[in-house]
């Protein structure tokens, strides 16, 4: 595998498909490749702008617009909640940010800063620990960390009394991340939120963000503003890290145990040959 | 029963939400959504505020928009200190409302700038930066002379008015318009101060800051008996 | 000038941009750094960036001992740097590498100095007494700013409407530069801070002037915004990018700050029946921890255990530690140890307190109720409360009048402690009940030290009594300074035909080390994979969380900061 081979060949989140304006074009990048696409009668089109002008593929999936930039595309990867019958999908709206797309996806799979940055929302002093949780790599080469819990004041839109949530954290591509938490309307069953990183280039990317939900009680206003504050408050930590580029070696940022599947998706992300968005010291002092 | 629209990563809904908590009022919350759905421009809300901004706000019969017209307006009827907005004192509401005028054009710079930078909203983000770091300067050097001569807020009094929240949410959230408050010392001070106003609430991308320490031990209150 | 000398002393703020519970966001050669000062006065200076994930530690919270991120609430002692609370894990030592990067850091003459790897002691320059003008942040490189200096023309009064003669020029060093007003009598020294490539900081003082201070303050800024504008006029602004080369590699190899320390017994008093206090001084010239209240540090015993002690001083005593140790009479020996081996003179070893049962900054009025021994921590607490001019009460439950320890300390606080003395449990629960309950809701933060049965009282209590969880804090004295279990085990290394044991209370990570093998570490927790190590052979046990089932099936690779054999012969390839 060439380095950054999974990336070429990925999909990546443009947008939420129900943001869309029929038939307006939207300018935006991927890789740092310029693409233009477009949504009419006829479903969803894209065109690269660099060098290599021409038709590029688009679909939907997930109430999602995903665009590869190769021919030889990976296959896509599998949420089955989303279809589902009773399941709410609703998306939350794209935010940009000045960091890489990685560390988006890591502040996403981190439960130590929910005292901290989502204080009164997912996290109160002096509950801070982060109890042990199970990770481990699946055979479709996506990362799980199973059996995570946290003590939550306002788990979501839905619940008023604390509770103790369980959570599953799942990444299947490297900017594509999944949450699967505690339903309170039917607890056999899980709320998914999905965030979709759309890397624009090493340091700028878009989070999409897409709620496929079991609840009926909540309108989709009150569900995004819910995760939108969530993600405004993540939001001006992930501007002020430093650099904005993500280490991959322990040396430069260490970790501790509740960083298991943070480190866990750095090493994936090496074994991967993922370099897009790292940080590379090395490199730079040749 | 006061209502205020609202919508949470606004800046200037903020503002209110600020003097509103600082006052002890209670309020219930229309929201708005801004982003994604542009809420702000359906006919519904235009009939609230035909401008289609956010904040608006309802006190029975009184609808009012725009956030420094709220401040002054609910600073007026229901400060029982008679500080944030002295209706008794000309110089200072002069100086206030130079300072209110003076957030809009933070309005017009920061937020516009973040609003690009995070919302894909088509403004000339380096203009708007170029002009935010300007006001910066001029917000730091007025900040600078006032702690020179011991004082502490915008206006000089030797408490907040409205002039101090009016200005504060852009200034602190000027990292999301990817403006650095590095070369503003003065300003950065000051917003430690303003987070430890009595009442002072955040929003999504502003966190508290430390008490202030006492250097002299105030009486101690006797315990229940 | 224009390129960093790590052995150089430069200015990085005024002494008045680091006022105390402030964090002052710096840039010196295109790097950022956290300035602040502690409560004690003492000044750090920081990379700005968390060794956690990278957050600008200029958006943490100071908080008078130490600086606090903003993203995981990891907090860092002044002076040191070393890490000394990861709030994920109260349970767990923190991982020793984790430590803020500190510079050099001098005050003098109302500036903060820093260098990298000083050559010096101090910065030789001598600026002099005046009067503090505003700094200036000019988009231009330092040689364009000392240029203009040459232009730089003022009036000795601060008179607007004068036409002053150009000032006499003095080059003190090649970025300090002194002007002279004509007649002499009025210096104004200008120094040269070079933040960027293309951006430097230009700070004045004023000497010998007797004008009007304000008066003198407006006429420099408005010539110095004059200059500022004529020097951003001829270039547009270049923006600012990351260095290249990280801000570690600028700084002499050193280890981090050790957090064992060794200490003297300088006293030792008999607080009350069956509790003694000891004061600790340091064994050498190196300044003690700074210590935030609820503070406790591992020593120690003469007996050889380690235990566990609560710090109790008050936020200005840095000289000393003073702790509180009570005989337990079913002590496995560790507190026997203190009470009959220490004396005066006695040498201890003990590591760099930790945070674990902070205050924590919230607004609501704290109740600490403390049972027995349990009163250190707290006492502590209320000093530093009182010292702020906070309100809080104190209580404290003793068996009897005689079992009262620290009471000059307790003398001091006065009416806001009150003593609960030869209560039954059942007396307790209603005191605890008087104590807790009845109070407006969200005002209070209860924090709790003694004995565990104690301890469920005042859980059960405020529960009750609609206190939030939230509200109550609890520092159970447990012993987490437990070595790692586990059974002893023979190490040989294969490519250097070494030999060594492992006993039970050593990790294998911290075996290699002290046999002076250079294992990389990061983490110590198992979850990095920095100490990744080839196994060649033995019955492996592995505690991490690093390694997939197959390798750890595979019994080739080990983590030994965490795992270890079962005994036996494990043979390395180091």
């Amino acid at each position: 595998m060439r380095v950054d081979e999974m990336l070429w060949r990925d999909w990546h989140a443009v947008a939420i498909v129900a943001d869309l304006a029929a038939g307006r074009r939207y300018r935006t990048t991927v890789l740092g490749v310029p693409v233009t696409y477009w949504c009419d009668g006829d479903g969803l089109h894209a065109l690269r702008e660099d060098s290599d002008t021409g038709p590029c593929r688009i679909a939907e999936r997930y109430a999602t617009a995903w665009i590869c930039l190769s021919d030889a595309p990976l296959d896509f990867f599998a949420i089955p909640e989303f279809d589902e019958p009773d399941r709410r999908v609703v998306g939350a709206g794209s935010i940009r940010l000045h960091v890489s797309g990685l560390r988006a996806v890591e502040n996403f799979l981190d439960m130590g800063h929910f005292p901290y940055v989502h204080t009164g929302y997912l996290g109160a002093e002096p509950h801070t620990e982060v109890l042990p949780y199970d990770v481990a790599i699946d055979a479709n080469n996506e990362i799980l960390a199973t059996n995570c819990r946290f003590v939550q004041p306002r788990a979501s839109a839905i619940a008023a009394d604390p509770i103790e949530v369980n959570y599953t954290y799942r990444v299947a591509r490297p900017f594509v991340t999944m949450l699967y938490k505690t339903c309170v309307p039917a607890p056999d069953r899980r709320d998914v939120i999905g965030l979709f990183i759309q890397p624009l280039s090493e340091e700028w990317c878009v989070a999409h963000t897409v709620m496929i939900y079991l609840d009926d009680v909540n309108s989709d206003e009150e569900l995004r503003r819910f995760q939108q504050t969530i993600f405004g408050q993540d939001l001006m930590i992930l501007i002020n890290q430093v650099p904005k580029r993500m280490p991959l070696e322990a040396r430069h940022e260490i970790p501790v145990r509740a960083d298991a599947m943070s480190s866990a998706y750095r090493r994936w992300l090496r074994e991967n040959r993922i370099a897009y968005g790292t940080w590379q010291p090395e490199a730079v002092e040749a | 029963m006061i209502t205020l629209y609202d919508y949470e990563l606004s800046g200037n809904c903020y503002k209110v939400r600020l003097l509103l908590h600082i006052l002890g009022l209670s309020y219930q919350t229309e929201d708005i959504e801004f982003f994604p759905s542009r809420q702000h421009k359906s006919e519904a809300f235009l009939r609230v505020n035909p401008l289609g901004q956010l904040p608006a706000l309802r006190d029975g019969d009184l609808l009012l928009r725009d956030a420094q017209a709220i401040l002054v307006y609910l600073a007026s009827r229901y400060d029982t200190s008679g500080r944030w907005y002295p209706l008794d004192q000309p110089e200072m509401l002069g100086k206030i409302n130079m300072w209110l005028a003076f957030a809009d054009g933070l309005t017009g710079s920061i937020s516009a700038a973040r609003l690009h930078d995070l919302f894909f909203f088509d403004f000339d983000a380096d203009q708007c930066r170029a002009r935010a770091h300007q006001l910066l300067r001029i917000l730091d050097e007025h900040l600078w002379f006032e702690e020179s001569t011991g004082g502490s807020w915008l206006c000089g009094g030797d408490a907040p008015t409205i002039a101090d929240l009016a200005c504060f949410p852009y200034v602190m959230l000027a990292d999301e318009g990817g403006i650095s408050l590095i070369d503003y010392p003065a300003v950065r001070r000051w917003t430690d101060r303003v987070k430890r106003i009595p009442g002072f609430i955040v929003m999504a991308g502003i966190f508290p800051v430390a008490p202030a320490l006492e250097t002299a031990p105030r009486t101690e209150s006797a315990l229940p008996s | 000038m224009n390129l960093l000398d790590t052995g150089r002393w430069y200015p990085i703020a005024r002494s008045e941009d680091a006022p105390p519970r402030h964090v002052y966001q710096a840039q010196l050669f295109g790097y950022e750094f956290a300035v602040w000062r502690d409560d004690g006065g003492s000044v750090n200076v920081w990379e700005n960036r968390c060794p956690h994930r990278g957050l600008k530690l200029s958006l943490g919270i100071n908080t008078g001992s130490e600086l606090r991120c903003q993203y995981h609430g990891w907090t860092y002692a002044s002076g040191s740097g070393i890490c000394t609370h990861v709030p994920a894990h109260p349970g767990l030592a923190e991982p020793s590498k984790a430590c803020a990067l500190a510079l050099a850091a001098v005050e003098r003459d109302g500036f903060i100095w820093c260098a990298f790897d000083p050559a010096t002691a101090a910065p030789d320059a001598a600026i002099g007494a005046g009067l503090t003008l505003r700094s200036l942040p000019i988009e231009r490189d330092a040689a364009a700013v000392r240029a203009a200096l040459a232009d730089y023309r003022f009036d000795a009064d601060g008179r607007d409407d004068a036409e002053p003669a150009a000032a006499a020029l003095r080059e003190l060093t090649p970025q300090i530069v002194e002007l002279a007003a004509p007649g002499g009598a009025v210096r104004l020294v200008f120094l040269l801070q070079p933040a960027a490539a293309h951006k430097t900081i230009l700070h004045a003082v004023l000497a010998g002037a007797s004008a009007d201070p304000e008066r003198l303050r407006r006429h420099h800024a408005q010539r110095m915004n004059a200059l500022r504008a004529a020097l951003e006029s001829t270039e547009p602004a270049v923006p600012a990018t990351e260095p290249a080369v990280p801000m570690h590699k600028l700084l002499p190899v050193r280890r981090p700050p050790k957090r064992e320390f060794s200490c003297r017994v300088l006293s030792r008093r008999q607080e009350s029946d069956g509790v003694i206090s000891l004061e600790l001084a340091a064994a050498d010239a190196t300044p003690l921890p700074v210590l935030a209240p609820g503070a406790h540090l591992n020593l120690t015993t003469p007996s050889g255990l380690v235990r566990q002690y609560s710090v109790v001083n008050g936020p200005a005593e840095r000289d000393t530690i003073v702790i509180g140790i009570k005989r337990e009479p079913d002590s496995r020996g560790g507190s026997r140890s203190m009470h009959d081996d220490v004396r005066e003179g006695t040498l201890l070893q003990a590591s760099v307190p930790r945070n674990t049962f902070p205050l924590v900054p919230s607004g609501k009025r704290p109740i600490l109720v403390a049972g027995g021994i349990g009163i250190t921590p707290l006492l502590s607490m209320a000093q530093a409360l009182r010292a702020r001019g906070e309100a809080f009460e104190l209580h404290y439950f003793v068996r009897g009048e005689q079992f009262v320890s620290f009471r000059e300390r307790l003398a001091v606080l006065g009416d806001a402690v009150r003593l609960h003395l030869g209560l039954d449990a059942a007396q307790t629960t209603t005191a605890l009940r008087d104590i807790l309950h009845g109070r407006p809701l969200e005002q209070f933060k209860v924090y709790a030290c003694g004995p565990g049965p104690m301890l469920e009282l005042v859980r059960t209590t405020a529960a009750a009594g609609g206190i939030g969880a939230d509200d109550v804090h609890f520092e159970y004295f447990r012993n987490d300074a437990e070595p790692a279990p586990g059974q002893p085990f023979t190490v040989r290394l294969q490519r250097s035909a070494r030999e060594f044991a492992v006993p039970s209370g050593q990790t294998l990570l911290q075996a290699l080390h002290e046999q002076g093998i250079a294992v990389e570490a990061s983490c110590e927790q198992g979850v990095c994979g920095s100490c990744f190590t080839e196994v060649v052979s033995g019955e492996l046990e592995h505690h991490d969380l690093y390694l997939s089932a197959a390798e750890k099936a595979s019994g080739k690779c080990l983590m030994p900061c965490v795992s270890r054999a079962r005994g036996g012969v494990l043979v390395l390839d180091l």
